[in-house]
C-alpha cells in the first residue's frame, strides 16, 4: 500500500486552515516535490490567473521519503505560477525543513487567497495555526527569524521565509530557509509576498523509522563512505561548489561580463572555492542528515555574518566573473543581501551584469552608481536597492532582465540572457549543448539542475556515471562532447526525466543523480523500498519524472505557451571570441535539430511543442484534458 | 622521450604510466577522460598502461553541473 498524503489547504483569505487527504494510489502518481506541487495547482487553479494574485497557489512539498536518515534525501520544494515566466513556477532548496514537515505529517501545504495582514503558518504536529506577523514584516530573515523563535518561545523551529524583497514582490524574489538556503528560482517569493504570508515555521520533531531501518542503514552508510572516494563530491566537500569555478574558468566557459565571454583572466582566482576556503570560510554546513557537507559558512568581519551562509558557484559566477568582479568579498556581501532581503543569486547577479552592459552601451542611466563591469561596489548598491525597489533603477532591475529590457528598449533585449523570462544559469551551451535544448524546453525557464550535462559523456566505460546511463538506456559515449546528433536528444531528454525523479522525491543531485554523484537508478528504488516499503522500479520512476514534467508544460500550455517560448537569446548562438574556448558555440541549426528530436522523442506536437493527447494518455494525465 | 599531448610535443618519462602522467600534470583526483592513439582508456588502466614514444594521448577534464 502506497501511503496516502496528507496535504495542509490553507486558504489566507478566509484564515482557513484545513486538511486535505490524497489517496496513496493518486500519490503514487504524484509522490512529492514539484510533481505534487503541480498537481495541486492543477486541480486547485484556473488557467489565466496573475501570479501576483490571491487565486494563486503556492504548494510547499516534501515527499514520503522525506526525513530517511540518508544523504540528500529531504529537499524542500515550492511550486507556483511565476511572476517571473508567467508559466509554472518551481525550485528546491537544501536544508532541514522538507524533513521536517514530514516528520510533522505533512506532505505539503497548499496555501490560496491573500490575507489582510501579515501573518505566518505555525506547525506544530497536527496544529496548524495562523499567527500575526505583523511585528515581523519589513524585517530581514535573520532578525525576524529570531523574532518568530522568541514569541514560539522555543529554539528548535524550522523557519521558511520572505524577506523584504518579497514583500515588495521582487519577481526573483526567492523563499529563504536557515536564512541561508534558497528555494530561489523563478520568483516564488514574490507570490509568498502577494498574500502577506511572511514565513511557515515548523516544531522539529523525530521524523518516521524506516520499514527496513537495517539495510537503509547499510544503503545510508555506503552513501557516507562513497564521499571521499568521489573526487567531485570530495571536492564539493573541500571547496564548496564554487571549487570547479576554476575548471570552468581553464576550460574557455566561465561566463564573463554578461555571457559576451567565457574566460577571466586575472580575476577567475580570486572567487574560486578554494580561495573562499583559504580566506573566509567559517565552516561547512549541513543539509538534513548529509554526509557531504558541501554548504558554505563564510564570515568577514563588520561586513559578512555567518547566519546568513556563504556562496554557491552560481553566485560566486553570478556576482563574479559575470558582472566582471574579481573581489570575493563583494560576492560575499551581495550573498549575504540575497539571503537577508530574499533574492535569488543567479536572476539577481545576472540581472545586474545586464545593467552594467545596458550602462556601458548608453541605454540606460545608472545616476551615478558606476553601474560598469567590474565595479563591486556599484554592484553591491545594485543589489540593495533592486532589494529595497529603490529608485528608478532598483524598481526596473527588480522586474528581472527581460521586462527591464522591454522597458529600456532598444537593443537592451540582446543583453538579457534569459529564457522565458528566467535569466539562465552559470553553464554555457557553447560546452553544454544538449543542455542549451533543456534551457530552451524547460517549464520554468532555464536551468542548470533539470538534466545532466554534456561533458559527463566522455566519462570512460567503466565508470559509474556510463553505467548508470546504460540503466536508463543512454548507451552512448563522445570523445567530443560538444557533438549534437540524435543520442544528444535522448541524452537530454532521459536524464531531465531521472532528475524529474529528483524534484519529485526531493533528493539532492549531488548524492542521488547526477553522473558524478554517489548513487545509481537502483539505489533510488532501494531507498524507497527500504525506506517506506515501496517496491518500485526505475520503469515506475522514469514515468513519474516524466508525468512531471508533461504536467508542467501542460500548464504552460493554457497559459499560452508554444514552441516560439522554447528559444535561447541570440548571444548563446554567438561563438565565444577568445581564450581556450575561442570558436566555440552552438550553432542554431544543431540546437533546432535536437530540439525537434526531443519534442518526438517526448510526445509533443512538433508545431507547438506541447503534449499530444497520446502522451497525456501514456502517463495517465487524461484528466487534464477535461481542465 | 617526446609524445603528443592535447595537439602539443612535450617530453615525457620513459615508461610512464597513465596515472603517473595525469599526476605530474596537476590533474591529481580531478575527473578526467583519456584517449590513447585514438582509444579511450579504461580508469582501470590508468595505473597500468605506459606511455610510449611518440604515442598521442588526449586528457580531458570532466565538468560537470551542480
Amino acid at each position: 500500500m502506497f501511503p496516502d498524503a496528507k496535504i495542509l489547504d490553507i486558504d489566507l483569505s478566509k484564515g482557513k486552515v484545513d486538511v486535505m487527504t490524497i489517496p496513496g494510489e493518486t500519490y503514487r502518481l504524484y509522490p512529492g516535490g514539484s510533481a505534487l506541487g503541480v498537481y495541486l495547482l492543477l486541480n486547485k487553479m484556473p488557467a489565466g490567473v496573475d501570479p501576483l494574485s490571491p487565486a494563486n497557489v503556492l504548494a510547499m512539498t516534501s515527499s514520503p521519503i522525506a526525513g530517511l536518515p540518508v544523504s540528500g534525501g529531504s529537499r524542500l520544494n515550492i511550486t507556483a505560477k511565476s511572476p517571473l515566466t508567467g508559466g509554472v513556477g518551481d525550485s528546491q532548496s537544501g536544508g532541514y525543513f522538507g524533513a521536517h514537515l514530514k516528520a510533522n505529517g505533512w506532505d505539503g501545504i497548499a496555501i490560496t487567497g491573500k490575507s489582510d495582514k501579515p501573518v505566518y503558518l505555525y506547525i506544530d504536529g497536527d496544529k496548524a495555526e495562523l499567527k500575526d506577523a505583523s511585528a515581523i514584516w519589513g524585517k530581514v530573515t535573520g532578525e525576524a527569524e529570531e523574532i518568530i523563535k522568541k514569541e514560539i518561545g522555543e529554539d528548535k523551529l524550522q523557519v521558511v521565509q520572505i524577506g523584504p524583497a518579497g514583500e515588495k514582490m521582487v519577481k526573483f524574489a526567492a523563499i529563504i530557509n536557515d536564512c541561508s538556503r534558497a528555494n530561489g528560482r523563478t520568483g516564488m517569493g514574490a507570490v509568498m509576498g502577494s498574500k502577506q504570508l511572511k514565513a511557515v515555521v515548523v516544531k522539529e520533531t523525530k521524523s518516521a523509522p524506516a520499514v527496513n531501518k537495517d539495510k537503509l542503514m547499510e544503503l545510508s552508510k555506503r552513501i557516507a563512505a562513497g564521499v571521499k572516494e568521489n573526487p567531485t563530491v570530495a571536492g564539493l566537500q573541500e571547496n564548496g561548489t564554487a571549487g570547479e569555478l576554476g575548471g570552468n574558468h581553464e576550460a574557455g566557459f566561465l561566463i564573463t561580463r554578461n555571457w559576451q565571454t567565457g574566460q577571466f583572466p586575472g580575476g577567475w582566482e580570486k572567487i574560486t572555492g578554494q580561495t573562499m576556503t583559504e580566506t573566509v570560510l567559517k565552516k561547512n554546513d549541513s543539509c538534513f542528515a548529509c554526509a557531504v557537507r558541501c554548504k558554505r559558512v563564510v564570515e568577514i568581519d563588520g561586513k559578512v555574518d555567518p547566519r546568513y551562509g556563504g556562496p554557491e558557484y552560481e553566485t560566486c559566477a553570478t556576482f563574479g566573473s559575470y558582472c566582471g568582479v574579481d573581489d570575493l568579498e563583494a560576492v560575499c556581501v551581495c550573498n549575504q543581501i540575497c539571503n537577508m532581503y530574499g533574492m535569488d543569486t543567479i536572476s539577481c547577479g545576472a540581472t545586474i551584469s545586464f545593467a552594467m552592459e545596458c550602462v556601458e552601451n548608453g541605454l540606460l542611466k545608472d545616476d551615478g552608481l558606476g553601474l560598469k563591469f567590474g565595479n563591486a561596489e556599484a554592484m553591491i548598491k545594485a543589489c540593495e536597492m533592486i532589494a529595497k525597489r529603490e529608485g528608478a533603477l532598483g524598481d526596473l532591475l527588480a522586474e528581472g532582465s527581460a521586462r527591464a529590457a522591454a522597458k529600456i528598449g532598444g537593443n537592451a533585449k540582446d543583453y538579457s540572457i534569459s529564457v522565458k523570462g528566467q535569466e539562465i544559469p552559470a553553464h554555457m551551451p557553447h560546452f553544454k549543448p544538449a543542455l542549451g535544448v533543456i534551457y530552451a524546453v524547460n517549464p520554468f525557464g532555464a536551468d542548470h539542475q533539470s538534466s545532466d550535462h554534456d561533458p559527463m559523456l566522455s566519462e570512460a566505460p567503466d565508470t559509474d556515471a556510463r553505467k548508470w546511463y546504460a540503466q536508463i538506456g543512454l548507451w552512448k559515449g563522445y570523445e567530443d562532447h560538444f557533438e549534437m546528433d540524435a543520442e544528444k536528444a535522448r541524452f537530454a531528454l532521459e536524464t531531465q526525466k531521472y532528475f524529474s525523479v529528483a524534484d519529485t522525491l526531493g533528493l539532492c543531485q549531488f548524492v542521488w543523480v547526477s553522473g558524478w554523484a554517489l548513487t545509481g537508478p537502483d539505489d533510488i528504488v532501494d531507498l524507497c523500498k527500504y525506506g517506506i516499503g515501496w517496491e518500485t522500479s526505475i520503469y515506475e520512476l522514469m514515468l513519474v519524472g516524466e508525468r512531471r514534467i508533461n504536467m508542467m508544460r501542460f500548464f504552460n500550455q493554457r497559459e499560452g505557451f508554444t514552441k516560439a517560448d522554447d528559444v535561447l537569446p541570440e548571444r548563446i548562438f554567438q561563438k565565444i571570441p577568445d581564450g581556450p574556448g575561442k570558436g566555440q558555440g552552438l550553432t542554431k541549426e544543431s540546437f533546432e535539430y535536437v530540439r525537434g528530436l526531443y519534442y518526438e522523442n517526448a510526445g509533443w506536437d512538433s508545431e507547438t511543442g506541447n503534449p499530444t493527447d497520446g502522451t497525456l494518455s501514456r502517463l495517465s494525465l487524461d484528466w487534464l484534458k477535461k481542465l | 622521450m617526446t609524445i603528443l599531448y592535447n595537439g602539443k610535443s612535450v617530453e615525457a618519462e620513459d615508461k610512464i604510466t597513465v596515472a603517473a602522467f595525469l599526476d605530474h600534470n596537476g590533474y591529481g583526483k580531478k575527473r578526467t577522460s583519456v584517449w590513447l592513439d585514438g582509444r579511450q582508456l579504461l580508469t582501470s588502466e590508468y595505473q597500468t598502461v605506459e606511455l610510449t614514444q611518440g604515442c598521442t594521448i588526449k586528457v580531458v577534464r570532466i565538468l560537470g553541473g551542480g
